[in-house]
């Protein structure tokens, strides 16, 4: 579905943002601050810059934002970001706003003050490191928004859920397994991959791999009771 | 928590409000990012209130180090219009500030507060216009 996404400040990372969806028919809006970089840009990319801050009512309204569906802040200051994204929304009526943050502590402040998604690099890092550590371990954890996370692991043989139904392995109700993924590598349509939605009589077989919802404060429970070894 | 006051900004017009309020006994607390800006105040090393040294940007610093939990009122006088804006919006929603005055060079942020009922601002540009204009009323 095409949409009018807003780009505003940010230098390599406004550029990336910009090819990746500068196709399906998006209609991109890029803001920016620094002459220098929107010249380059402008010539690089044969597309239009509006030079101005972003959080400045007047350069808003020159880029015509009214509307639009995405608004980007991606300024190397917070509060910058901050008051762009709330004159986006608030006097531009931009549907969604995403502010990038260098401070952790930033997300949760600015999404209890209104701003859609907020974005730390730092908080991102952290979160990867922790995945990574987790596959190693036959696990894996993705955020799906601030405090829910998706849960996916390997069932192994040794497992005491191994060879049950779900409902037989009486899933605590911290958590919620929403489907399975199974290797079958002679299957009738030559698929190998299946994807079965969780229900109570499913069985999980060995090298099954099973996804779970849970709460972030969760995740070490849930992981004891399903890797529980017979 | 009566008599407590929080200033952020210890420019010119923070500098002076927080003279005014440590005359007025009032226990102050006044912020900056810069050192030297507590030159500003009067007597500097007689100075009765509490010069803090920090980012306000930082909700941890503004809990930990500026006693923002403790204050009934929060002057907000940076030169800086986006840290402004929000740090009026965080005092209301955040804090519950019963009293927040800020200042704002630019009065296009002016519908961004609107609905922040304990937010007051105060444009010093406007106020200029304004004294302009009475002054050449007076001419008349």
């Amino acid at each position: 579905m095409a949409r009018t996404i807003v780009i505003a400040n940010g230098t390599n990372e406004a550029s990336y943002i910009f090819d990746a969806f500068n196709r399906d028919g998006n209609k991109l809006i890029v803001i920016n601050d620094n002459k220098e970089f929107a010249e380059e840009f402008s010539k690089t990319k044969r597309h239009d810059v509006i030079v101005g801050h972003p959080w400045n009512f007047h350069v808003l309204e020159k880029a015509n934002i009214t509307n639009a569906d995405i608004f980007i802040a991606l300024s190397t200051k917070d509060t910058n970001n901050y008051a762009a994204c709330c004159m986006a929304a608030n006097s531009f009526y931009v549907s969604r706003t995403i502010c990038l943050v260098t401070n952790p502590s930033n997300v949760e402040v600015y999404k209890s003050l209104g701003i859609d998604s907020v974005i730390c690099s730092t908080l991102q890092l952290v979160e990867n490191i922790r995945n990574e550590s987790d596959i190693n371990g036959n696990l894996k954890v993705i955020t799906i928004e601030d405090e829910v996370q998706a849960f996916e692991f390997q069932v192994y043989s040794n497992y005491e859920i191994c060879g049950k139904t779900i409902m037989e392995i009486k899933c605590p109700p911290i958590a919620t397994i929403a489907c399975v993924k199974r290797f079958r590598p002679n299957t009738e349509n030559g698929e190998p991959v299946t994807i079965e939605m969780a229900k109570g009589l499913t069985v999980l077989h060995a090298n099954d791999s099973v996804y779970c919802v849970c709460h972030r404060k969760d995740v070490d429970e849930l992981k004891k009771f399903m890797t529980r070894e017979k | 928590m009566a008599n407590r006051v929080l200033i952020i900004g210890c420019g010119k017009l923070g500098a002076a409000l927080a003279n005014r309020y440590a005359e007025e006994k009032y226990n102050v607390y006044v912020v900056d990012e810069i050192g030297s800006s507590f030159e500003r105040l009067d007597d500097s090393d007689q100075f009765s209130g509490e010069k803090i040294i920090g980012d306000a940007s930082d909700v941890e610093t503004l809990e930990n180090k500026c006693h923002i939990k403790e204050v009934d009122r929060v002057i907000i006088a940076t030169g800086d219009d986006c840290l402004n804006l929000f740090l009026a919006q965080l005092s209301e929603v955040r804090y519950h500030i019963k009293h927040v005055y800020v200042r704002l060079d630019n009065s296009d942020m002016a519908p961004l507060l609107f609905g922040y009922n304990s937010v007051q601002t105060i444009y010093p540009f406007n106020l200029s216009v304004d004294k302009y204009n009475e002054l050449v009323g007076g001419e008349d």
